[in-house]
């Protein structure tokens, strides 16, 4: 049935080199630019900032990958309070991070830069406030001996979700769709799946794990 | 981190290379931060930026790190121009703008050229600069120019060079505010080109666009609707004929501010060929087809946004479009009242409308929402007696009453006008105009808005009555030289620009006032109905002084402002009452009315020439005032030439009487105003009707002029004759006419004229009147209108048939039946019609419908 429907070759190719782009493998992606002879409206290299931003942001190096929006995109953070808010969120976690790892009890280092750059965004917008609240609970706990809710600020894989969101923001502003096309297909693929099963029962099942 | 305290130092440093360094930092730490933003200004960094961007002058971009430092410049720059009103205000000084604009060159880096473009377009948001910077920067035009060029050369266009031309896009409708020099100057360098990259773009990417393509064709697509002049449309239509098919494709297209976009563009594009279209029939039908595909795309922006807040974020756009679209009225406005457009603007203009009498309430983006909705409610109004009705159900006057008596300031102007509209629109219908309209209490607002114009006038005493003098000199002047016949479409396209006679310190005034002329302009339009005979408002406004006013505004050079302030005097003196007459009459004077039947702009001739024909109609006392104080003479060489009026470039044949009968769009209505004087004349005195038959050449024209291709000209000829040769008994003269000394020095001798002998005198009058226009070839003329395709000219045709050859003693074959009976049942017949004559050349005409178009 599926061979039935035919998919024409530069369809492909976009849909690759969309994925390539925005998943950030570069060498891979200008390879495939030039072997399937297709131009893209975006920089190539700008794919390598976003790896390194994106690494950064993974090493918990928050004023590095600050700098290196900066760099690569100036207006992304006046832009972007939001995503602005949630950098520096992560930078006075990383504080605290720091200050127990070294299990130094002065917590001079994070009030001050809770105070000097978050406080007055909390001021504005309650959303913030909750977040800075509930950041600052962690100089009161142990990291050892953490609720749910406050491990999961510690959890790595909020650096994860942070470098997400600035990935999709520079890409976002670069004109480019925030997520691979691919994904999209992905999902209705699953959802089709689905009716299938509901509707005719016997289908051929379709594991997302193994595609992503 | 270097500390931030320590900055300073470092960025005033001759070192460019820890000057960079400090850049840097100093962007890391503003990026973002209001604070440090307000702190940095606060110290002065302003100059210090400024400084070195401005230093690639001196020494050349060719060194790298002082490349890269103006580059970073450039950057902290934009960043604060992104931060709160209160602090970017700090960045609004003359240097600042004056340096941004000196980066506007292709040399610059594109890093460079990206946040200085930004950062003047945020700028100039923020606060508009009161004269636009195209005027200001006469090379900046070119410089933009050039950058298009220099950054759209290859499409597709990628990366940066895809962010700075849509930068320079969205710079361009900042740059030019509306109805201004700066636009025209900019639709001259830029309209052709960019439509020209719009269609390359188009043509070579495929749907789906990437999101940057899809900013880059919203903007540059916005960017052209905003500058683009009637000629200008006509070029590319010309150069690319598919561009409006490819437009009519994005209708469709995913990203709503591209659809959008692409409304406005076509817009622009089919209401600027109207002026150029010869051809009346086909016009409309055309106009139609294509406004009548925006009306899905558009209400479904529409709904959209209603969908949303009640509409109170809707792009103003949407409703400005949607407004121009409506403006023609027919199946387009139809469809857009059937789908409840009048009910959901209504709706959203209640929320936006002022509530207060307080101008400061209302913010920039809901101004301008509610403008498009007026100005929506005002186009549909034009058109349709339901839709009036409908607009006033809808209680929109609340809400116009409301804008009409929020106090004056440059905020409102936008909206003031849009409501100035709507009542023009609404008083079209003479039931609201003597109901809803008289019970709203608008009578204040209006006279306030001309009220402006009254204090202007009283603080140059001196200046009005030497120009007095000067029109008067000038009028006299005018009478002895040809005409100045004006190019219609240089006048429309371009309200002063291109005139090289107004020197350039006359120019920058217009621009400071132009404003305010628009407000005076609209309120004027506003007036023009409110002040006909039978309008209950006539009185209270009259009452007002507004008189002066009026006749002020008909002197303005702002054209818009002086032909709707004619077109109000023209009202005025329609109808019966002879005492409002007088009064307009002793305010204008004949010097300033023989000077606008000579104006440059074809309209404002139009309604002077009306305004005589008002003026004069069934009134045997303000014939006789126009004769004595213009002079016959010169009125007769004024109609002469007003009969034979053509523009300039088509002068080479109009020697010859058949390029007398045809005649382009304005230039008709100018023939048809010039005959109906004179059928109003002919419609005098015996002594009225001999001025007529004494001028020849003049004669001679109108009969060439019932062969003309309109049949209003033919219509308008016709009643000239039927006047001349209607038998009036008892013939109406005055003591002192000279045909009656003429009887008493001929009627053998004895000193008074028997009745008897007076009616053959006439008699012989009229036969040798008739013979006059036999001689002239009237008969020929006739016998070809027998069988004219409008019936009214048929009819009227074989009345004057009837009437000459009663007159010349001929045999009718057209009232055969009728020949042979008495005298007196011809005479009743010719009664009849006699009244009509009166009723018919009786001169009334709407609102200014047909300039709306030209002064929006």
């Amino acid at each position: 049935m599926m061979n039935d429907v035919r998919v024409s070759k530069s369809s492909l190719n976009a849909l690759v080199m969309n994925y390539l782009i925005i998943e950030g493998y570069q060498s891979a992606a200008s390879k495939f630019a030039q072997e399937a002879n297709i131009s893209s409206s975006v920089a190539l290299d700008s794919i390598e900032d976003r790896i390194r931003i994106r690494a950064a942001i993974h090493a918990g190096h928050i004023p590095e990958a600050v700098e290196r929006i900066n760099d690569l995109n100036p207006e992304l953070l006046d832009t972007n309070p939001e995503l602005h808010f949630a950098l520096l969120r992560l930078q006075l976690i990383e504080l605290i991070r720091d200050l127990a790892s070294t299990s130094n009890d002065d917590i001079t280092p994070a009030l001050t830069f809770a105070a000097s750059h978050l406080a007055s965004r909390a001021q504005k917008n309650p959303e913030f406030l909750a977040d800075l609240e509930q950041t600052m609970a962690l100089l009161c706990f142990s990291p050892s001996n953490l609720v749910p809710q406050l491990a999961e600020l510690m959890d790595p894989a909020l650096r994860r979700q942070v470098a997400n969101k600035v990935n999709e923001a520079i890409l976002e502003a670069q004109g480019v769709m925030r997520e691979a096309k691919i994904r999209g297909l992905v999902r209705v693929w699953g959802w089709a799946d689905n009716a299938m099963r509901q509707e005719i029962g016997e289908v051929p099942a379709l594991d997302l794990k193994n595609l992503a | 981190m270097i500390s931030e305290i320590d900055l300073l130092p470092y960025l005033r440093s001759s070192d460019r290379s820890s000057q960079l360094g400090a850049l840097r930092s100093l962007k890391n730490s503003v990026i973002g931060h209001a604070e440090q933003k307000e702190w940095y200004l606060e110290r002065g960094v302003l100059d210090d930026l400024l400084r070195i961007i401005n230093a690639g002058d001196q020494d050349g971009i060719h060194d790298d790190v002082l490349r890269e430092c103006m580059v970073q410049a450039g950057v902290v720059l934009g960043s604060f121009a992104h931060s709160d009103p209160e602090i970017s205000a700090m960045l609004h000084t003359p240097n600042t703008i004056a340096t941004l604009i000196s980066v506007l060159n292709s040399s610059s880096p594109p890093q460079l050229l990206l946040p200085s473009l930004r950062t003047l377009t945020s700028l100039l948001t923020a606060r508009p600069p009161s004269q636009s910077l195209i005027i200001s920067y006469p090379n900046l035009s070119r410089s933009i120019t050039s950058l298009l060029k220099h950054f759209s050369g290859r499409v597709p266009i990628m990366g940066i060079d895809n962010s700075v031309v849509t930068s320079l896009c969205l710079l361009l409708p900042v740059l030019a505010p509306n109805h201004s020099n700066a636009q025209a100057t900019l639709n001259d360098a830029l309209a052709l080109p960019l439509s020209m990259l719009v269609r390359d773009i188009l043509l070579c990417t495929p749907e789906p666009f990437s999101q940057a393509d899809t900013r880059l064709l919203s903007s540059a697509i916005l960017a052209i609707s905003h500058i683009m002049s009637p000629a200008t449309a006509n070029k590319v239509s010309q150069a690319a004929p598919d561009f409006v098919r490819l437009l009519i494709k994005l209708l469709r297209t995913r990203d709503a501010t591209t659809r959008l976009a692409a409304c406005a563009l076509i817009t622009s594009f089919y209401s600027a060929a109207q002026p150029d279209v010869i051809d009346h029939v086909t016009r409309v039908p055309q106009n139609n087809e294509i406004a009548i595909l925006l009306v899905p795309t558009l209400m479904k922006l529409f709904d959209d946004a209603l969908a949303v807040d009640d509409g109170r974020g809707c792009n103003p756009l949407v409703l400005h479009t949607l407004a121009v679209v409506c403006r023609e009225g027919g199946e387009v406005a139809d469809c857009c009242v059937e789908v409840g457009l009048i009910k959901k603007v209504v709706k959203i203009i209640a929320q936006v409308a002022p509530s207060t009498h307080s101008a400061l309430r209302i913010g920039k983006a809901e101004s301008r929402l509610l403008a498009g909705g007026l100005l929506c409610l005002s186009a549909l109004g034009l058109h349709k007696e339901e839709y009036r009705k409908a607009i006033i159900e809808a209680n929109a006057l609340t809400v116009v009453v409301a804008v009409m008596s929020t106090e004056n300031a440059p905020s409102v102007r936008e909206i003031k006008i849009a409501a100035c509209n709507v009542l023009r629109s609404l008083s079209r219908s003479v039931v609201l105009l003597r109901t809803s309209l008289v019970e709203s209490g608008i009578v204040d607002g209006v006279v306030d808005l001309l009220g402006d114009v009254a204090i202007t006038a009283e603080s140059e005493p001196a200046a009005f009555s030497s120009s007095m003098k000067q029109l008067l000199e000038a009028a006299s002047d005018n009478s002895t030289e040809s005409a100045p016949i004006s190019d219609v479409k240089s006048v429309t396209a371009n309200n002063s620009g291109s005139d090289s006679k107004v020197s350039a310190d006359e120019i920058e005034n217009e621009i400071e006032n132009e404003d305010s002329l628009e407000v005076r302009t609209a309120a004027m339009a506003a007036v023009c109905n409110l002040v006909l005979e039978f309008s209950p408002l006539r009185k209270p406004i009259l009452d007002q002084g507004i008189l002066p006013v009026i006749v002020a505004g008909a002197r303005s050079r702002y054209i818009p402002l002086r032909l709707n302030s004619v077109w109000a005097l023209k009202h005025m003196v329609y109808g019966d009452d002879m005492q409002t007459k007088g009064l307009v009459l002793q305010e204008a004077g004949f010097p300033l009315l023989m000077k606008l039947c000579n104006d440059p702009e074809i309209q404002v001739q139009e309604q002077a020439l009306d305004f005589i024909r008002n003026l004069i109609a069934r009134s045997d006392n303000y014939i006789d005032k126009l004769f004595d104080s213009v002079g016959v003479d010169t009125l007769f060489e004024l109609l002469d030439r007003k009969l034979s009026m053509r523009p300039l470039n088509t002068d080479e044949d109009s020697q010859s009487d058949d390029a007398l009968l045809t005649t382009e769009p304005y230039y008709t209505e100018i023939v048809v105003a010039a005959a109906y004087i004179l059928v109003h004349i002919a419609a005098g005195c015996d002594h009225h009707r001999q001025t007529i038959i004494s001028h020849e050449s003049v004669l001679k024209k109108v009969i060439t002029l019932m062969a003309h291709e309109r049949d209003e000209v033919r219509l308008a000829c016709l009643w000239i004759i039927l006047n001349l040769t209607w038998i009036e008994e008892p013939p109406r003269t005055n003591s002192s006419d000279d045909l009656m000394m003429a009887i008493d020095d001929t009627a053998t001798g004895s000193s008074a004229a028997s009745p008897s002998s007076t009616q053959a005198f006439y008699l012989d009058v009229y036969k040798k009147r008739a013979f006059t226009l036999v001689r002239l070839g009237v008969r020929e003329r006739l016998a070809a209108l027998k069988n004219d395709r409008v019936l009214d000219v048929r009819e009227k045709t074989k009345t004057a048939i009837y009437q000459i050859d009663s007159l010349t003693g001929e045999v009718s074959d057209t009232l055969d039946t009728e020949r042979g009976e008495n005298e007196e049942l011809g005479v009743e017949v010719m009664e009849v019609d006699s009244a009509s004559v009166v009723r018919n050349a009786y001169m009334y005409t709407d609102a200014p419908a047909s300039s709306a178009a030209e002064i929006e």
